[in-house]
């Protein structure tokens, strides 16, 4: 994978499309998670990546690519909520059921779970639990302290066993 | 350990970011106390819900709307000069025809145009289309040297 971020960030754009393949899931379930329907998702992961391209040449550190990638799509999904001002709609994580095979009843529980939760948990969960970053990572990506880090995904946690328990 | 300090750890020993000690004094509490072990399970319950979100992914041909984006917006300076050539090229044919010299110059400045746009599609920005887009514009200007002595000396006759 580095050798792959190497040759893009030297402009090989064959080697970046090897790039977008590998991390257009991860940065989808991000990005989806922070949104709520594929639509808007699809846009900001796009503009992700074209950022990305154009910046590449600024990361120094080619071992990094993977936080900081995320921290684009962060920042770009970030913005679309505060655009948007609102944090979820009716509509939001309707569509996943579409994307993903899953139990009638794991839908229900993951889509009112998401629904319920705030994006900033919503956010730390994904990154915690699909892109498998470390503690130290999300520090780093979201720009919070570690400290933070550990009672948020603490309090995401908790809440979300919340949500679950409310419907029995 | 009380339960109410083993619950505000699970979730750290949950992803293995405790120390040893703790790591283990958490576990023999869970162990005894089926209530904590019963919001642990449910922490795993919560991972594994999440976890079902791996599975989701944008539409397809995704990756080919990316790359054509990214191919369209190449940087302007390096894919100007590719135009520029053809122009040139086309004036040499009609300007020069006779002239051996001109007619290998067109070929070459439209040979060369051709295989830097395609160069440049799957490149961007690498050091050998600078290096070649640098040296068909010194070719350029060589080639137009050629052409206004060959139209000065056309005019002085």
């Amino acid at each position: 994978m580095e050798e792959l971020v190497r040759r893009a960030r030297d402009g090989d754009i064959k080697a970046f499309e090897g790039l977008v393949e590998a991390y257009k899931n991860k940065g989808f379930a991000l990005s989806y998670s922070i949104l709520g329907d594929r639509y808007s998702a699809e846009d900001v992961l796009q503009e992700a990546f074209i950022k990305a391209w154009r910046s590449l040449r600024s990361l120094r550190n080619i071992s990094a690519f993977n936080t900081w990638f995320m921290r684009i799509i962060i920042n770009l999904s970030y913005n679309e909520v505060k655009k948007r001002r609102r944090e979820v709609s009716i509509d939001d994580f309707e569509d996943l059921v579409a994307m993903v095979n899953m139990g009638a009843e794991d839908k229900v529980d993951i889509q009112k779970a998401l629904k319920s939760l705030s994006v900033d948990h919503r956010a730390i969960l994904i990154l915690r639990e699909i892109d498998g970053l470390s503690y130290e990572e999300i520090a780093d990506v979201l720009g919070i302290p570690l400290g933070t880090v550990k009672s948020r995904i603490n309090a995401a946690r908790m809440k979300m066993r919340e949500i679950l328990k409310e419907e029995g | 350990m009380r339960c109410e300090e083993a619950r505000s750890l699970l979730s750290e020993y949950l992803d293995g970011m405790l120390d040893e000690e703790a790591g283990l004094k958490v576990k023999l509490h869970i162990k005894e106390c089926a209530v904590c072990m019963r919001q642990y399970d449910d922490m795993l319950e919560e991972r594994r819900l999440i976890g079902l979100m791996a599975g989701i992914g944008p539409s397809a041909g995704f990756t080919e709307r990316v790359m054509s984006t990214i191919r369209e917006s190449l940087n302007p300076y390096l894919v100007l000069p590719v135009p520029l050539m053809g122009i040139f090229a086309l004036v040499f044919m009609g300007l020069a025809m006779g002239q051996a010299i001109y007619r290998l110059l067109s070929i070459y400045l439209t040979v060369a145009s051709g295989v830097i746009t395609s160069v440049l599609k799957v490149y961007s920005n690498s050091i050998f289309v600078q290096a070649e887009i640098i040296s068909m514009l010194a070719i350029t200007m060589i080639a137009l040297i050629f052409l206004f002595d060959r139209l000065l000396k056309g005019a002085g006759r």
